[in-house]
């Protein structure tokens, strides 16, 4: 025992403080996605089969975003259900960082409790371990809420699968065309019908407190900009104005809206004032001023103007003022959608007679491309900046796209036959 | 003109092949396949699934590249003719804009009726378009989703067979780590075996040489005792026949040393028998020693090669002295011849004999030499070979030790660092060789750091480190000094530090300076 005690402080003397000054500089590395296994959760007996594979809603929310790699399923070397049942070597020979696991009960009062957890695979820490209660309709939302959990607690931002998008959809019947306007989950699924129409629906805006929604609707054979209470149905037309009215776009503390009406001849940019109903002019320019969008301070106004012959994005302040040119690569540019952060924009910008959508650092100027390309239109941001979502065409009809913000990793949103277009992502859920 | 072509019919007949081709090659080069293009039926709308479109780029792209100059011409003359419908649309979207405005102001004074008619006008104009629009991208998009399709197929068979591969990869890394260290307790238990096994042959040959030097030693006890046995014989036959005839005399004498020489050649056969029965055995027992037994057999070979030149010296020295003596017999008869005189007989007898006994001690004195030149030689190759012996014995030794002192460093390094820390004055540690393990350890480290997508530039992350003597992380020893702001960039970097474990690392003092260190990551 002595000579342990010894042995000890030998040893802890000889940690020599002094030297412990040398610094290794990595620079460089990869860039690439982080590697994470989602492993199945386990169900009671006899309800596997209805239920929702949350583990596989996990993956693919977690993989879309580009920064997550999930581990296939069949290259687990393990199915381990809780955090007792995992030996992490298994994980690190496959050079996982992260590992979820959880399982599903079924509690007396009806309802699922769901838990899980999620490990570093090295340090064998849980950085989360949590039981979430969930209504068996409510399995797939719970599936979003864990793979936004997860995403906060690796990337540090928030994670934007619980929230929707919102788009338009046309079909050909035989009664003739049917337009909705349509509100689903981020992955596309679950979607809802929020106004059906004979006519064209266009341009829908989500309210920042995600609890509306404001678009254009042609009934009447007139264009009218509509807001609409998603919860209760109810809308009320804000603004018909003779000649166009069109690409409502809410401020940040919504309570305006800035719009684009011909009401005094020449498309120009607009600010409704939704209480009192005042309308101001911004833009006063021969050419078209339209498609508004403001900076998430508020304090500007991105717009798309043929003021220099092509269209292009300029900014100008909200409350009127000199506009400045942002884009000057390529003779088309359109569309501008700032980020959450207000670092970025995406725009639609023309490529070899290909519309596709770019980000463009707003600090630097330079812009990336993130789509491929066709007819790609009505970029927006998700709402933690981290996805991009757009409209593409694909087998010649309109469907919709996310791609991560650097473009590297994309996925079709899976949709039903009829054409869809003019996406829209909401707010974060309150 | 027609002059001209009949005086040379030939140029004639030769420009108008020369059009023929010309027309042909013009034929040709025409792309009657795009025709067709457009008469072809709209496509059968698959529901499209969720494709990774990013993935899809790089592929696409290689095949762009692969594809030969018709195929990007046509793809050319595809995308000039969208941009120019594109162009159109847009001037089209833009007259209709411009349309819709002054629709918008004769509205203000026309009837409702009529503005009613005007928007269902536009409306169908719009319809049509689209229409256009939708007939005009179909092609392309068909042709894009087929070619998407196919490569989705063949990405995800490459994204499955990658994974199958890392998967078989791990666990071959697996298996060769189990493989490595059973070849290692396989060396460890062939070392051990062949250290024994060499005591062992070491103690066999230490063995026969003592046998062997044993059996000499009787060997020569007898040889000198039949000697001087001999000498004593020859001394009394030589009083007994003094009085008789030289003739008689050198008969007796001749027949006396036949019979020596019989009897020293039964011995010697005696010996050599003896001989080859050791070297017999000695090769039975080489032929047990794996290790040695082709050195030994050499040796033996050797041995023998030596024993029958020896042998042939032997004898040729024999037939020399063979000559002398009977030349010497000659004179002496001779002599004898010359003198009848006993007296002078005797004399000649007694001088005859004199030389005769000088002629056998230097005979004896030669086999002496000769056998205390075999025991050397024999001497000098025991020792050769023990000397071998010795050294492959050391060599192994020096290599087990060496292989033991790295294991004992590397299981038992605290206690190793600590017996050398204790050696007062510690040399200062070359910023050199501190450099190369720093570099070393950096080209370790990068190729496991994946960083996340769109990391900003002007990011750094600083995380302490401390490493066991063997070069691994010791775990949960990675802590972020000063984190970068993003959290998973700093996820990534304490992943790619324990990924990364073991690290090239310095033994002895020099470890210290990697004891416990610091890194900065930079994208």
């Amino acid at each position: 025992m002595k000579r342990l005690l010894f042995l000890t402080l030998l040893l802890v003397g000889l940690a020599r403080p002094g030297l412990a000054d040398l610094t290794i500089e990595i620079v460089g590395g990869q860039e690439g996605a982080q590697p994470i296994a989602v492993v199945p959760f386990g169900a009671p007996e006899g309800v596997g089969r209805t239920m929702e594979d949350l583990a596989q809603v996990i993956a693919a929310d977690l993989g879309r975003t580009g920064r997550f790699k999930p581990l296939p399923r069949q290259d687990m070397p393990a199915t381990p259900q809780t955090v007792e049942a995992v030996d992490l070597r298994d994980w690190r020979v496959l050079a996982m960082n992260n590992l979820v696991v959880g399982q599903i009960n079924r509690r007396p009062d009806g309802l699922y409790q769901v838990d899980f957890a999620l490990m570093d695979v090295y340090s064998g820490e849980q950085l989360a371990n949590m039981s979430l209660a969930s209504s068996p309709a409510e399995l797939r939302y719970t599936a979003h809420r864990i793979a936004d959990i997860i995403y906060e607690r690796l990337t540090g931002a928030p994670g934007a699968f619980t929230s929707r998008l919102a788009y338009v959809t046309s079909e050909w019947g035989v009664d003739g065309q049917r337009v909705t306007l349509r509100v689903a989950d981020a992955d596309g699924h679950n979607p809802q019908t929020i106004v059906s129409s004979k006519e064209p629906i266009m341009s829908p805006a989500w309210s920042p407190d995600g609890r509306r929604l404001a678009y254009v609707s042609f009934e009447n054979r007139q264009t009218a900009v509509f807001v609409q209470e998603l919860a209760t149905g109810r809308r009320e037309r804000v603004a018909s104005f003779p000649g166009i009215n069109s690409s409502p776009a809410w401020s940040p503390d919504g309570s305006r809206l800035a719009l684009t009406l011909s009401r005094d001849g020449n498309p120009e940019i607009y600010i409704l004032d939704l209480h009192s109903r005042a309308t101001t002019r911004l833009t006063n320019s021969p050419g078209i001023d339209t498609e508004p969008a403001w900076s998430p301070d508020g304090n500007e106004i991105y717009f798309t103007s043929g003021r220099g012959g092509d269209p292009q994005i300029y900014r100008m302040p909200a409350t009127g003022g000199e506009a400045t040119r942002v884009t000057f690569e390529r003779d088309y540019n359109g569309r501008a959608s700032l980020s959450p952060d207000g670092r970025s924009l995406v725009l639609v910008t023309r490529v070899n007679g290909q519309f596709r959508i770019a980000r463009m650092d707003l600090a630097s100027g330079a812009t990336r491309l993130l789509s491929r390309g066709g007819l790609d239109e009505s970029p927006s941001f998700a709402p933690n900046g981290s996805m991009v979502i757009y409209a593409t065409q694909s087998n010649g009809r309109g469907v919709l796209a996310v791609v991560s913000t650097d473009g590297k990793v994309g996925q079709r949103l899976s949709q039903d036959a009829s054409e869809v277009r003019e996406p829209a992502w909401s707010p974060p859920p309150p | 003109m027609w002059q001209t072509a009949r005086r040379n019919p030939g140029a004639l007949i030769a420009a108008i092949l020369l059009h023929l081709v010309l027309a042909i090659l013009a034929l040709i080069g025409v792309d009657w396949l795009d025709w067709g293009a457009e008469q072809v039926a709209r496509p059968q709308v698959v529901q499209a699934t969720i494709v990774d479109a990013a993935t899809l780029k790089a592929p696409a792209e290689r095949l762009d590249q692969a594809q030969d100059a018709r195929e990007q011409a046509s793809r050319e003359a595809e995308r000039q003719a969208a941009e120019l419908a594109e162009r159109d649309q847009l001037i089209a979207r833009e007259a209709q804009r411009r349309e819709e405005a002054a629709r918008q102001a004769a509205e203000r004074e026309r009837q409702v009726a009529e503005e009613r008619a005007k928007a269902a006008v536009s409306e169908r104009q719009q319809a049509e378009e689209e229409r256009r629009r939708q007939e005009e991208q179909e092609r392309l998009a068909r042709i894009e989703a087929q070619r998407q399709a196919e490569e989705a197929a063949r990405i995800q068979a490459e994204q499955q067979r990658q994974a199958e591969d890392k998967r078989r990869a791990a666990e071959a890394a697996r298996q060769a780590e189990l493989q490595r260290q059973a070849e290692e307790a396989a060396r460890q238990a062939e070392l051990q075996r062949q250290v024994e096994e060499a005591a062992r042959q070491a103690e066999l040959q230490r063995q026969a040489e003592e046998v062997a030097r044993q059996a000499e030693l009787q060997r020569q006890a007898e040889e000198q005792q039949q000697a001087a046995e001999t000498a004593r014989q020859l001394e009394l036959q030589r009083q007994a026949e003094a009085a008789r005839q030289a003739e008689q005399q050198r008969l007796a004498q001749e027949e006396a040393r036949r019979q020596a020489e019989q009897q020293r050649q039964l011995e010697k056969a005696a010996r050599l028998a003896e001989s080859q029965r050791q070297a017999e055995e000695a090769a039975k027992r080489q032929a047990e020693q794996k290790r040695q037994a082709e050195e030994q057999r050499q040796a033996e070979r050797e041995a023998k090669r030596q024993a029958e030149e020896q042998r042939q010296a032997e004898r040729e020295a024999k037939r020399q002295a063979e000559q002398e003596r009977q030349a010497e017999a000659r004179r002496q008869a001779e002599e004898a011849e010359r003198q009848a005189e006993l007296q002078r007989q005797a004399e000649e007898n007694r001088q005859a004999e004199e030389a005769r006994q000088a002629e056998e001690a230097a005979q004896w004195q030669a086999e002496q030499k000769r056998r205390a030149e075999e025991e050397r030689q024999a001497e000098r190759e025991a020792k050769r070979q023990a000397e071998q012996a010795r050294q492959a014995e050391a060599r192994r030794q020096a290599e087990e030790a060496a292989r033991l002192a790295r294991e004992e460093e590397l299981a038992a390094a605290a206690l190793v660092e600590a017996q050398s820390a204790e050696s007062p004055e510690p040399a200062e540690p070359l910023a050199s060789d501190i450099q190369y393990y720093a570099a070393a350890i950096r080209n370790r480290i990068q190729p496991f750091w994946v960083h996340p997508p769109g990391s900003r530039r002007d990011l750094a992350c600083t995380v302490g480190v401390q490493l066991l003597p063997s070069g691994e992380v010791v775990p949960d020893s990675v802590r972020i000094l000063s984190p970068s702001g993003d959290l998973a960039y700093d996820r990534s970097v304490v992943a790619a530090i324990y990924k990364a474990s073991p690290l090239p690392v310095p033994t002895g003092r020099l470890f210290d300076e990697f004891r416990d260190f610091k890194f900065v990551f930079k994208p």
